[in-house]
């Protein structure tokens, strides 16, 4: 299959974070959820493949190329919103897209109209005198407005209110009607990722915990709540996750037949987890 | 590059008119004053004025506007980021100077004598003064943005003010430790004087350029090795 991105062996170190050998691939056409917690390495990941910053060791090819070798012709072809958009306050919103419009082969200026009414853009508005959710319908708009193979959305849902945050998720999985766009989208609010994303991937602490598809991840993995008593020596290292409350513990594991035969059916439920759930009992155990 | 350019000239628009501003001020001032003021310095105050001023606006609204980013995930490479605000901002530089000529030949109250000014050693002297200043600070802006500007402008500030107290205070005016500036100001006053040939203008030349390709590799590689 076609990739739209192909990430080997990354490494990126700072002096109080270290990306490490991140590797994970993303088919053309699918979206891709990027998720942990604050801090995990997802911006420095975008950042890495726009080439924002440099890479200490590893690969990045997007739609099949190099992204430092072939760097002005992939980002031809990407669309990019940042977690905080930067912009000059004192142009509107039609002369900065006039602007950043010149340097796309492809802008197309009807199609920026159109969403920045679908977005309740005022043209004619100061950049800077928008809210940051309007703000970053500028930066989605902008995104979306030369005809983008890949988008890379580092938290593209912050700061926006729930009506748009739903129509954003719907304009993207619409997307993908052609088959020729895809979208990693970074987010560390996983319920944005339930219906559309086809692939999650997991950072924590700078390492990749897991990168799969979702149905993979919800049948590879099962989550456990029982009495405290359950847990023991035999049991224990069956799970990834514990989390022990006064009343019992909840236990996210990939060996779901092994526990099952162990605790037994009656003493434990088993339930297939959520993202969030899956998210929230790694990120504690961590 | 001309993308480039264009657009850092429409963020700054405002700056560069108020700047544009300030130093029409200060250009009717000093060519009303220029009795007891050489025009050399004059022209090289005028060139040397928008040129820091260009390297400090950049460098400041981009630091400010956090914009760097913004810049550089458009489809355009580093180093035409650099090479478009280098050229823009020599543009500008030469453009004053013209501006600068023009201004005080139309000023009815000008007492510059324009043809003792706008000659090639008095320009080519000045360009050399600019681009030593220059070439020094558009690295330090690139690298450590307003920060580097203030470090630079404060660190020669310092610099002169203890050269200054060492001079009144220790009677160092004659000493080695002055050596290297008396060395400068000779060398400057010999070029500006009759002795200087076609020669060593070139060599001006020659040295205007060094400095400037210089700085320019040198900012290009730290801008690609700035992480945004």
């Amino acid at each position: 299959m076609d990739d739209a991105l192909v990430i080997r062996n990354l490494s990126k170190s700072y002096p109080d974070f270290l990306l490490r050998e991140v590797s994970f691939r993303l088919p053309r056409g699918y979206i891709m959820g990027l998720i942990g917690p604050n801090g995990a390495g997802k911006t420095t990941i975008i950042k890495l493949i726009l080439n924002l910053v440099r890479r200490d060791d590893g690969q990045i090819a997007v739609l099949g190329r190099d992204n430092i070798a072939d760097e002005t012709w992939i980002k031809q072809r990407i669309g990019f919103v940042h977690e905080t958009p930067a912009f000059y306050g004192h142009l509107t919103v039609r002369r900065t897209a006039s602007l950043a419009g010149r340097f796309y082969d492809a802008w197309d200026d009807g199609r920026f109209r159109r969403l920045a009414g679908e977005f309740g853009l005022p043209l004619g508005k100061r950049v800077g005198r928008l809210s940051r959710g309007m703000k970053m319908k500028l930066a989605l708009a902008l995104a979306l407005s030369h005809g983008a193979e890949f988008l890379l959305l580092d938290e593209p849902t912050s700061g926006l209110d729930p009506v748009f945050r739903r129509e954003l998720l719907a304009t993207l999985s619409g997307l993908l009607q052609d088959g020729r766009t895809s979208v990693l989208f970074s987010t560390h609010i996983t319920s944005d990722l339930e219906r559309p994303a086809d692939f999650i991937t997991f950072l924590l602490d700078g390492e990749v915990v897991f990168s799969s598809s979702r149905e993979a991840l919800r049948d590879s993995w099962i989550l456990v709540k029982g009495g405290g008593d359950l847990l023991d020596e035999c049991s224990r290292p069956l799970f990834r996750a514990v989390r022990e409350t006064p009343f019992g513990f909840q236990g996210l594991s990939s060996r779901g037949a092994e526990v099952r035969r162990l605790l037994g059916e009656e003493r434990a439920t088993y339930e297939k987890p959520t993202l969030d759930e899956i998210v929230f009992l790694m990120s504690k155990e961590s | 590059m001309l993308r480039i350019m264009r657009q850092d000239l429409i963020f700054n628009r405002n700056n560069l008119l108020l700047m544009l501003a300030i130093m029409s001020c200060v250009l009717i001032y000093f060519s009303a004053r220029a009795d007891g003021f050489s025009p050399r310095a004059y022209f090289v105050l005028a060139a040397f004025y928008v040129g820091a001023s260009m390297g400090i606006t950049l460098a400041a609204r981009e630091d400010k506007h956090k914009t760097a980013a913004l810049i550089c995930s458009l489809p355009v490479r580093r180093s035409t980021v650099i090479a478009a605000r280098f050229v823009l901002t020599w543009a500008l530089m030469l453009l004053t100077l013209v501006y600068a000529s023009v201004l005080t030949a139309v000023l009815p109250f000008s007492q510059v004598d324009l043809s003792s000014a706008v000659n090639v050693k008095f320009v080519l002297v000045g360009l050399l003064i600019l681009s030593a200043v220059f070439s020094l600070m558009l690295p330090f802006t690139v690298r450590f943005g307003v920060m580097g500007v203030m470090l630079f402008l404060v660190a020669g500030q310092v610099l002169a003010l203890l050269a200054m107290l060492a001079v009144h205070f220790f009677r160092m005016g004659n000493s080695s430790w002055s050596f290297p500036l008396r060395t400068v100001s000779q060398g400057l006053r010999f070029l500006l004087g009759p002795n200087s040939t076609f020669l060593h203008m070139l060599a001006v030349v020659a040295v205007i350029l060094f400095l400037n390709g210089a700085s320019f590799f040198a900012s290009r590689a730290l801008y690609a090795r700035r992480d945004l």
